[in-house]
């Protein structure tokens, strides 16, 4: 039973913006007690990282944050080696039994997410969001009802692109689901209803189109298009970047389905989230805006 | 000068949009945000109630020719509102409440949430069988997003609904598919793939609002299959808020 496996120590506030903000809660998992300060440390890093990160970046003041300590037994996180799995055999004593082939699927990041919520429902009830930080330098994560990442470099990345899902609705932007290139079959051509999420579509009608009040009159719609849609998309964006029209291959499909711009923190995990998505979530966080509190302007937003 | 394009119609120099039920003055210290909470509407709204776009560059373009904006506060990237501006005006469209009021229709969520602010957790588990609601738990002055919008066509992906007694939903909330029968695997920094589970069984909250004549939850999901994915969600399941069991 993982939870002999290490101690709750207790819960910092990393910053307070009053009763009324949205509760980010950052949980270590992997970490020795001697190692919390390098939790403390990672945590930090973390959240300067997420309010660097646009529309973040001008809501600071509408978020609290809480960092939990959580000590295990060992370090690191478990990396099984046999079956697919493939890993080094690492079987460290963790808390939440953080682990790599999580479900059995190499290279996922994972841990007990059922665990980690228990534990933040006695440390801050009114959280509403949950990120662990595994202490590993191995590249990885996963998502679900916590997001969950490594300390490799680059891996906070997941955290804020999973966050993006469970806490703002927002769908994946990528255009295949086993990976360009590995000749999947079933993902050429979106046939299906539109999409409920808000930065996917699979209608291109410039009158309806759900984000068209962001597209220029001179964008073409489609903006680009697939050659091929038995293959990912290999061209390169033929408008400058942050241009929102409607990109042929998104919603796992390479034609069919269309994203709001040509590239986007829900595609690719190291570039800005697009306009579509930003909007999207000034919109859900507009209820936890302190009185009286609101964004500066935005760089090239034009709307300041 | 900032970054402005001219839209391919422009609107009249003094164009008043229709149906403006105030006009208000930018001064100093102001911007899109202040002035739409001032008077209770969306930021998106208010810019595209005035100009009929939210391209920034357009937008950028009406501040400076219609509205007279004439200062920058970021290096020159955007118009800013200033008491220099003139004309200076903006015009205000009725807010939500006003015209919920208005035309006195239901009480939708938006508002019961504002009035209320306390939310429900609620803990889900379920596996390829089947959901269940286990818990409910009452979380006083906890603030929750505004609902997305009641009235769609057919969709896919997923959703939760709130309802009244008479079936009526109050609430509707598009989220990220909590029933994981996959997931992604992150490679790298540029390579996501995704991979479907074996088997899976797990368990997810929901925090939504309290309101005072919800009395059920519906949950909608498209089939949990990636080949399927794009089928239209139907209801999957819904769970009494007042007894916690299926109804």
């Amino acid at each position: 039973m993982s939870a002999r496996d290490g101690t709750v120590i207790g819960t910092t506030i990393l910053q307070d913006s009053g009763k009324k903000g949205f509760n980010l809660v950052i949980v270590s998992e992997g970490y020795k007690r001697a190692e919390l300060p390098t939790f403390a440390t990672d945590a930090k890093d973390f959240m300067d990282k997420f309010f660097m990160t646009p529309p973040f970046d001008s809501h600071q003041a509408w978020f609290n944050v809480y960092r939990v300590d959580v000590a295990s037994t060992d370090s690191g996180a478990k990396d099984p080696a046999g079956g697919a799995c493939g890993g080094s055999g690492a079987n460290p004593a963790t808390y939440f039994e953080a682990s790599f082939c999580w479900n059995n699927l190499p290279r996922l990041l994972g841990c007990n997410s059922d665990l980690v919520r228990k534990v933040v429902n006695a440390q801050v009830p009114k959280w509403n969001g949950i990120l662990v930080i595994v202490n590993t330098t191995t590249f990885g994560g996963s998502g679900g009802p916590v997001a969950v990442f490594s300390r490799a470099a680059g891996a906070s990345e997941i955290g804020i692109h999973e966050f993006c899902h469970a806490a703002f609705g927002l769908a994946d932007e990528y255009e295949y689901y086993g990976g360009c290139g590995t000749g999947e079959t079933g993902h050429d051509n979106y046939t299906g209803a539109e999409p409920a999420e808000p930065n996917v579509t699979a209608n291109i009608n410039r009158n309806t189109l759900k984000w068209g009040s962001f597209v220029g009159r001179s964008i073409a719609l489609p903006t680009t298009v697939n050659a091929d849609c038995t293959k990912c998309d290999p061209q390169a964006s033929p408008v400058a970047a942050g241009t929102v029209g409607a990109f042929t291959g998104a919603f796992y499909n390479h034609c069919g389905a269309y994203r709001p711009e040509f590239d986007c923190k829900m595609r690719t995990l190291s570039k800005p989230l697009c306009s579509v998505c930003q909007y999207r979530i000034e919109v859900k966080l507009k209820p936890y805006a302190p009185l009286g509190d609101f964004p500066q302007p935005k760089p090239n937003t034009g709307v300041g | 000068m900032a970054n402005e394009s001219e839209p391919d119609n422009p609107l009249p120099v003094d164009f008043v949009p229709e149906g403006s039920v105030e006009t208000h003055r930018v001064s100093d210290g102001e911007d899109w945000a202040s002035v739409a909470a001032q008077y209770n509407v969306k930021v998106e709204d208010l810019i595209y109630f005035n100009f009929h776009t939210n391209v920034p560059e357009e937008v950028n373009w009406y501040l400076r020719r219609n509205v007279g904006c004439n200062v920058s506060n970021d290096d020159g990237l955007n118009w800013a509102f200033s008491s220099s501006a003139d004309p200076g005006l903006i015009y205000i469209p009725a807010s939500e409440v006003t015209e919920k009021e208005a035309e006195d229709v239901t009480p939708v969520a938006t508002g019961d949430t504002a009035a209320n602010d306390s939310a429900l957790r609620l803990t889900f588990s379920y596996n390829r069988e089947s959901v269940t609601l286990d818990s409910i738990q009452t979380l006083e002055e906890m603030p929750t997003s505004e609902s997305d919008p009641l009235e769609h066509d057919s969709e896919a992906g997923f959703w939760y609904e709130l309802r009244d007694a008479d079936n009526t939903t109050l609430y509707r909330q598009v989220i990220h598919n909590p029933l994981r029968y996959d997931a992604e695997i992150y490679l790298d920094e540029e390579t996501i793939v995704r991979q479907v589970f074996d088997d899976y069984a797990d368990t997810f909250d929901l925090l939504v609002p309290k309101l005072p004549t919800a009395t059920q939850i519906a949950l909608f999901s498209s089939p949990l299959n990636p080949e399927t994915l794009g089928e239209a969600a139907t209801e999957l399941a819904t769970f009494s808020l007042t007894e916690g069991g299926v109804t």
